[in-house]
């Protein structure tokens, strides 16, 4: 049944009308120091003290957003949440305002609400900016967010690079911010903020890495947080505001590529606390898919003579890593690096230890190509599989028709790999209350989860800066001490860029027990080593991580009893399916 | 000594319930040793920490809330149970079986953690002489290994502040003289079980643990909708369990006695205790009228002090704001009126009596839970303000004497329990053109 006519006209007219009274305000923040954008990771800043520093992280999270009205009254600007990070080129946030008019004031919570805070690391949809596997930001056994990680280098008073990381978190620690912005919104209008990381660190409370602390978590009755929270209020600033004439073009949603009228859509299972990852859109899960990229992943076919595949050094037992130091190709050569594990790919973004590809399916060619690894080319790939009668139908049910290309081949591995997950462990079932840690292993966890930071009382490893998460991992690179003068440089070979020298990919530390040797080169045969170079091995330089680079010269001092505790820790974190190599 | 690495050390699967008894351990049938709640002692500890959480029954086996933190799934209560000659030694995690929580809507400030303590208590307990004055506070254990608390809440009335005392008033305990009873001034952090935890996070009861009474079957029934305790209908037809025990070695009972104390055939009711309060009812005593100048007798003679209080001693007057029953003071002993027990009440003013139970058919001196007709908690509680015997017993961190285990927890948790208290992942399917969660 229609609604009557004049009942429809309203509803049109209340539809049109709708559009007109709402507009968007488009928050741009800039980082600065002293009203310059900041230079990151350039040793030129100085702190009150005297102190010369470089900035090389700036990542926050910001929500409640509201405007006041001319009359007074605040105008609650939506549950939005928003993350800038400095280096990743977040700068913008867009605020839908649900009424036009006449505004004087901007006011935003710098940190989240404890109801946001605490919702839980797994609520947020891939793209949010709560997604930790975005912002890399959350907590996970903590529970909660950093607010803020700002993080740098700093030259000490014997003149060695110093590391310095302030993470400021927890629910009372979040710092309204009002700034005074007259306004008359009437369609998308950009505000641009500058954020001075100058007076975060300076006024009214001015820090001192030397007197103050190198790093602060935020822990209770921190006087470097209260300093903070309390600086951040005035650190902020209108630089401009400026009429848009065009609205955000809506990012183009890429349409699926090949998927057959009919297919099985592969069920991808996360844990309960594991962020929702980001899977391509234009290659779709499906079984089909899944079936022939592990298809191919064995297949020795993939390499110029077939005496190898991709399982070859990517074994599912030793968490699809190789247990040799260097790999060796299918010509008996071998590289410079330690073949790198495939577990839960699907949380990152970059492959490689340097990062070089941008996806799995660009990343997977490459081993294929490589003369030192499979020395195969493509079309000589795609003519063998061809000649092979098993892979057409395969090939029709992934991808609706029986052409082989190298893309496809690409794209199915991409499949497969994705699906490589790892969630369980002791200490996921400890966690979940199905089984109990040893008293050893607690303790590895105590100090893989706490900072080391003696000023406070805290005599932690420090390890979950990078390995945090409930993977274990973080998206990022660093370059955790091994050389004073890298040798191979790295990330650097990737982005061009002197700061990233001797950075390499984080990697993640499920199932480390089974994939040794360690480190990007495979230079460490056991986990008794690995923590013996953070106790005693880590070497400085202009690009060690703060978080490394803040402890005593050679590393975080920890007892015999302790190293065990985390390396029985770390043992615990072995998936059984993967020691059983049923992954496959 | 760890009693964890003690527990992990130890070897074979010990049943709920099941004791390994040593034939050489002396006493090993005394109630001290076999009457301990361990039907729980392999599953974990769980709370809900809102109403939220509570109305969906998502329980939660590790929390924090930044000042309370249980990183790791802990098992409830009495995880080993040891005996040497002359004392038992009860391992506890102090953490009971039901689910816990939520506490003040959500908005309590501390959470309950693992206490991991030993709780030592004289397996041949002998009556105190004298009139010795008791320091009191935490007085004993149930038997599901919780704590079990006194009275009274830590604060009193501050004459010179013409104010209690209390957590957030920031005056100090007050004069320690009209002191708060729990239930009153802090019954509303109780939860469903009528419990809460004080700020470095012991769960423990005042007042009887409804809870406990529910899962020992003690006349209390629960409702599932409500997540609510309540006394049972009718009349019970059993002598009440033992609830647990005080410091002194004497077991406290649910309410629930022999009608005559030495004749187990004389039917069943229900304790009464011999306090009342003072508001010209029951006694002549009226403090409405006469105002807060002076103690109670039983009181006096704990104190060994005169009633007639000087007056910078006195508490304030009677109103909304400080009713009758605000503070233990505010109570009169029916046996300082010319009752007498046994025939007007039940109970001594230590809360207990001499009598039979089904556990001490030659008999002992026992305390009996103590609530009204309709199932509320009414003071003294749990005990009076002294011990019948000698209370040596105490919390310990270690066994520094040769003992027999009597019982050990089961080595593995019992996982069958919390697959549905485990939180579920997602999944990503993709669907109509896009993944969709599930």
């Amino acid at each position: 049944m229609s609604p009557p006519a004049p009942v429809l006209l309203a509803l049109l007219a209340a539809l049109a009308a709708a559009p007109a009274g709402a507009a968007t305000l488009e928050l741009q923040v800039r980082p600065t120091v002293a009203g310059e954008a900041l230079q990151p990771a350039s040793l030129r800043y100085q702190t009150t003290a005297g102190e010369t520093f470089a900035i090389t992280r700036v990542s926050w999270l910001a929500c409640d957003f509201a405007l006041q009205r001319a009359d007074g009254t605040w105008l609650e600007l939506g549950d939005t949440a928003a993350w800038f990070d400095a280096e990743r080129g977040r700068d913008c946030v867009r605020l839908p305002v649900a009424t036009t008019g006449e505004f004087r004031s901007l006011r935003f919570l710098a940190g989240l609400t404890p109801a946001v805070n605490h919702a839980g690391p797994d609520k947020f949809p891939a793209g949010h900016p709560l997604n930790p596997n975005l912002n890399g930001l959350h907590w996970s056994w903590q529970g909660g967010y950093i607010f803020l990680a700002l993080e740098g280098l700093w030259r000490n008073a014997a003149g060695q690079l110093d590391g310095w990381a302030y993470h400021l978190a927890r629910d009372t620690n979040a710092a309204s911010v009002t700034l005074a912005l007259p306004l008359v919104l009437t369609n998308e209008t950009q505000v641009a903020l500058d954020f001075d990381l100058g007076v975060v660190l300076r006024a009214p409370r001015p820090l001192s890495f030397a007197k103050d602390g190198s790093s602060t978590h935020s822990r209770d009755g921190d006087s470097v947080a209260a300093a903070l929270v309390r600086n951040l209020a005035g650190a902020f600033s209108v630089r401009r505001v400026t009429p848009l004439t065009e609205g955000e073009i809506a990012a183009a949603r890429p349409a699926p590529l090949y998927l057959p009228a009919k297919f099985t859509p592969y069920e991808f299972q996360i844990a309960a606390n594991v962020p929702i990852p980001e899977l391509p859109r234009d290659n779709p899960l499906t079984q089909e898919r899944v079936a022939l990229g592990r298809e191919l992943f064995f297949d020795r076919a993939v390499s110029i003579n077939d005496s190898q595949s991709c399982a070859s050094c990517h074994a599912p037992e030793k968490a699809f890593s190789d247990s040799r130091q260097r790999s060796w190709g299918a010509e008996g050569g071998s590289g410079s690096r330690h073949s790198m594990r495939l577990l839960n790919l699907a949380w990152k973004r970059e492959f490689f230890w340097d990062g070089r590809a941008p996806s799995l399916r660009a990343q997977v060619v490459q081993p294929i190509q490589n003369p030192i690894e499979m020395h195969q080319s493509l079309p000589a790939l795609v003519e063998k599989l061809a000649g092979d009668p098993a892979y057409a139908p395969r090939f029709t049910a992934a991808f609706g028709s029986p052409e082989i290309t190298a893309e496809k081949v690409a794209l199915a591995l991409e499949n497969y790999l994705l699906t490589l997950t790892s969630f369980d462990s002791k200490f996921d079932r400890a966690m979940r209350g199905e089984g109990v840690l040893s008293a050893e292993e607690q303790r590895g966890f105590e100090l893989f989860s706490t900072e080391y930071d003696p000023r406070r009382g805290q005599f932690g490893a420090d390890c979950f800066h990078c390995h945090g998460g409930a993977l274990f991992q973080s998206q990022g690179f660093a370059n955790n001490g091994l050389d004073a003068e890298s040798m191979d440089t790295g990330r650097a070979d990737t982005t061009g860029r002197a700061a990233d020298r001797g950075k390499f990919a984080v990697p993640s530390l499920r199932n480390v027990a089974v994939c040794g040797p360690y480190m990007h080169d495979g230079r460490l045969p056991t986990l008794e080593a690995v923590v013996e170079h953070y106790v005693s091995g880590v070497k400085r330089s202009e690009t060690l991580d703060p978080n490394l680079a803040k402890h005593p010269d050679g590393g975080v001092p920890l007892s015999a009893a302790d190293q065990r505790a985390l390396v029985a820790f770390l043992r615990a974190l072995t998936d059984p399916k993967v020691e059983q190599a049923g992954v496959k | 000594m760890n009693w964890m690495q003690h527990r992990a050390g130890s070897v074979g699967l010990a049943l709920a319930l099941t004791l390994i008894v040593s034939a050489a351990a002396r006493g090993a049938d005394d109630p001290r040793i076999t009457s301990w709640y361990t039907l729980d002692s392999s599953r974990l500890a769980r709370l809900y920490r809102t109403p939220a959480k509570q109305a969906a029954n998502q329980p939660e086996t590790t929390w924090s809330n930044g000042r309370n933190t249980q990183a790791f799934p802990v098992r409830c209560g009495v995880q080993q149970i040891s005996s040497s000659s002359n004392w038992v030694y009860v391992s506890s995690t102090g953490l009971p079986g039901q689910i816990m929580g939520p506490w003040e809507g959500g908005r309590f400030p501390n959470l309950p953690v693992d206490q991991h303590f030993i709780f030592a208590i004289p397996l041949h307990p002998v009556k105190q002489s004298g009139d010795a004055w008791n320091r009191l506070f935490e007085i004993g254990m149930f038997v599901d290994g919780v704590r079990m608390f006194d009275a009274c809440d830590a604060f009193s009335y501050s004459h010179a502040r013409g104010q209690d005392a209390n957590p957030r008033a920031g005056i100090g305990q007050g004069d320690g003289i009209w002191r708060r009873d729990a239930l009153v001034n802090e019954g509303q952090t109780f939860d469903a079980a009528l419990a809460h935890q004080q700020n470095w996070g012991t769960y423990h009861y005042h007042v009887q643990p409804i809870a406990l009474r529910y899962r020992l079957g003690d006349h209390v029934d629960f409702d599932p909708a409500t997540q609510t305790y309540h006394e049972s209908a009718g009349q019970p037809r059993h002598h009440s369990p033992i609830l647990g025990w005080l410091q002194d070695g004497y077991p406290i009972y649910g309410p629930y006695g022999y009608a005559n104390p030495t004749n187990p055939a004389s039917g069943l009711r229900r304790m009464d205790s011999g306090f009342v309060p003072r508001d010209g009812r029951r006694v002549p005593d009226n403090l409405a009228a006469t105002g807060r100048r002076q103690l109670p007798a039983w009181e006096a003679r704990e104190e060994h002090r005169s009633a007639v209080l000087t007056d910078a001693e006195t508490g304030p007057e009677v109103s909304d704001a400080y009713p009758v029953g605000h503070y233990l003071e505010d109570y009169a002993y029916l046996g300082d009126f010319g009752k007498t027990q046994g025939r007007d009440f039940d109970l001594d003013e230590l809360n207990g009596r001499w009598c039979v139970t089904p556990e001490f058919p030659a008999g002992t001196y026992a305390y009996f839970t103590a609530i009204d007709a309709r199932g509320n908690p009414v003071y003294p509680y749990n005990m009076g303000r002294r011990y019948y015997g000698k209370p040596v017993g105490c919390l310990m961190r270690g066994i520094f004497e040769p003992v027999t285990t009597n019982f050990v927890a089961a080595a593995e948790a019992d996982t069958a329990a919390t697959p549905k208290d485990a939180p579920r992942g997602s999944k990503l399917i993709w669907r109509d053109g896009g993944y969709q969660t599930r």
